[in-house]
């Protein structure tokens, strides 16, 4: 399959999962509001990503694709890092699914740039 | 560029490449445009810096002394200076494409520039505050672990201190990918705990109402805020270098400065005026964000120190040639070494030590106005070097000056005035001394048919000595 094709599904999943995130909000405390703050984040650097794709040649298409990849995967390791604090007092469903989209978050997006990478799209240098 | 200064200039880049390491990332020569990056890059790297909590606990001892819309003023009075001067400093890296150091070759002569580069950022940044972060590092360290051995504030500052080496040792590309992993998360991680803290806290009514418990004048405020980071800015040429462009180069130091340095500094004060301490980690940690604050604090020092290691050995290649991994390993062993002493010596004090390199660090800012003064004013101006490209370029052949007078004077003056004249704002008074003397000096010597530039040598290609 191509990269470039996989990088639009990645960022249109996590538009979706954005959009999950932002629907946490009926969570109450301060989890909501974390939550929905990610969840905002996830759209923007999402739609972001897409608005990019579409513009770009097949080689911008991947340039742009592993840019945003990049930036998702880390903000999911920073989310998750938080998300389990005692601070954000929530249900073990809650937690566990609030880890499951940030994994595919981190797994899926660091897949991509792996093989990005080994295509010649060095993170650091696109 | 003619076709045979062309041929030169590529011929010295060949020349020096072989048998080089390939971790030297072209320490002492113009890096080749194929090496470049863009402005996504540049930014990130240059935000890596601002990523790290010390930003937030120096921004934070203006909240001792100003109230949160003084620290406003302060902090957007500050960062307007270090953004003009940092771009400007960021366009001389791209167009010339050499270190700060090698670019300071040219308004003090070769050996002004190896003096100053070893004096100024070798000792102060290279060794200095990088001791300074990985005794920090291992306080901290000690604070998150305080039963385990291993996080001991010296055990951890050895261990920290040899990653730290170990990362600086491979350079340019560990600098870039540290930042593009680390800055995204380190970003939200700091500007969630810093909202945390502040809602439990009372929020921004309190902050907004809160009274300083050591007032302080709005000058001295400023005067903070730009030292607190005005020696990256003057060396910014080392990370601009490796921009493809001067435009990318500098308007990737205005994004990052203008997005990322208020929003940290001003989380600080409001950190201090909400809690009445400007430990945000230690407030995180007692909510029990354990995880967070030590991705925090880990990626935070490696990065700043990181950074403050490469400028170092890039400066210690400038006055020594060397391999450039070689200096970085020099400085971060006699940094680290320093580190653990004072870490394992319980109650020796680093103040003296920190006075001591504060004192190096306030001749920076006339060094930046000299850089300035001779890129933008005497080259082009004096000189006729009209194109920005050509004028800090080493040609295989060409005469160039060991010492060059008026940026010595200018640079004695300027530093005089930083650290005798308390009027105003001292960086700068110095920075414009600085920039103004050379300038007048070097019009002066020209005006009397004779050239400040004296002691010639001529350039012999590839790497320089």
């Amino acid at each position: 399959m191509k990269l470039g094709f996989m990088y639009t599904a990645y960022l249109v999943a996590n538009m979706a999962i954005g959009l999950l995130f932002m629907a946490m909000i009926y969570v109450n405390g301060l989890l909501g509001t974390y939550d929905l703050s990610y969840g905002v984040l996830t759209l923007i650097i999402s739609v972001w990503g897409l608005a990019r794709t579409f513009k770009s040649s097949n080689e911008g298409k991947i340039s742009a694709g592993v840019q945003h990849s990049w930036l998702l995967v880390s903000f999911a390791i920073g989310y998750i890092s938080l998300a389990l604090a005692p601070v954000f007092t929530a249900s073990l469903a809650i937690v566990a699914f609030q880890s499951l989209l940030s994994a595919i978050q981190a797994v899926w997006g660091s897949f991509l740039l792996v093989q990005a990478y080994r295509s010649g799209y060095s993170i650091i240098r696109v | 560029m003619t076709e045979e200064a062309e041929k030169k200039e590529v011929k010295g880049v060949e020349s020096s490449e072989k048998g080089e390491s390939k971790f030297d990332d072209y320490s002492l020569m113009e890096v080749p445009k194929n090496q470049r990056y863009g402005f996504f890059n540049m930014f990130l790297v240059f935000g890596s810096v601002y990523g790290a909590i010390a930003v937030i606990w120096a921004g934070g001892a203006l909240g001792y002394g100003l109230t949160f819309t003084q620290a406003t003023l302060a902090v957007l009075a500050g960062t307007a200076v270090l953004t003009i001067l940092g771009a400007l400093m960021s366009a001389v890296g791209a167009h010339s494409g050499l270190s700060t150091y090698t670019a300071w070759r040219f308004p003090l002569g070769r050996w002004g520039g190896k003096v100053a580069g070893l004096l100024l950022i070798t000792v102060t940044t290279g060794v200095g505050w990088y001791a300074v972060e990985t005794w920090l590092f291992g306080i901290i360290m000690n604070e998150v672990y305080p039963t385990s051995p291993f996080f001991s504030v010296g055990t951890a500052a050895i261990w920290g201190g040899v990653l730290m080496i170990i990362m600086t040792y491979v350079g340019y590309r560990m600098l870039s990918f540290l930042s593009y992993f680390s800055i995204p998360f380190h970003m939200w991680l700091i500007a969630v705990g810093i909202a945390i803290v502040l809602a439990l806290k009372g929020g921004m009514s309190t902050v907004l109402s809160a009274v300083p418990t050591h007032p302080m004048g709005l000058l001295d405020g400023i005067s903070a805020v730009i030292g607190l980071y005005i020696a990256g800015t003057i060396i910014s040429p080392d990370i601009a270098r490796f921009s493809r462009s001067a435009k990318d180069a500098s308007g990737a130091w205005i994004a990052h400065i203008v997005f990322l340095y208020p929003f940290l500094i001003l989380g600080g004060v409001a950190i201090v005026l909400a809690t009445g301490s400007y430990l945000i980690t230690n407030a995180m940690l007692k909510l029990g964000m354990g995880i967070g604050v030590l991705l925090i604090i880990l990626f935070g020092q490696f990065i700043i120190n990181t950074d403050n290691l490469y400028s170092g050995s890039l400066s210690l290649v400038n006055f020594w040639p060397m391999r450039r991994e070689w200096a970085s390993v020099i400085n971060g062993v006699i940094g680290t070494a320093i580190a653990s002493y004072i870490g394992f010596s319980a109650g020796a004090s680093i103040t003296p030590f920190e006075n001591f390199i504060s004192f190096l660090g306030e001749v920076l800012p006339a060094m930046g106005g000299i850089l300035v003064a001779d890129f933008f004013l005497v080259k082009p101006f004096l000189e006729r070097r009209r194109n920005p490209k050509e004028r800090y370029k080493f040609r295989e052949n060409d005469r160039y000056y060991n010492l060059n007078i008026a940026g010595i004077v200018a640079l004695v003056l300027g530093a005089a005035v930083g650290i005798f004249v308390n009027a105003g704002i001292p960086a700068i008074n110095s920075l414009i001394v600085g920039l103004v003397s050379y300038v007048l000096i070097y019009a002066a010597f020209k005006a009397a048919g004779r050239s400040p530039e004296v002691l010639p040598y001529v350039y012999k290609g590839g790497r320089l000595k």
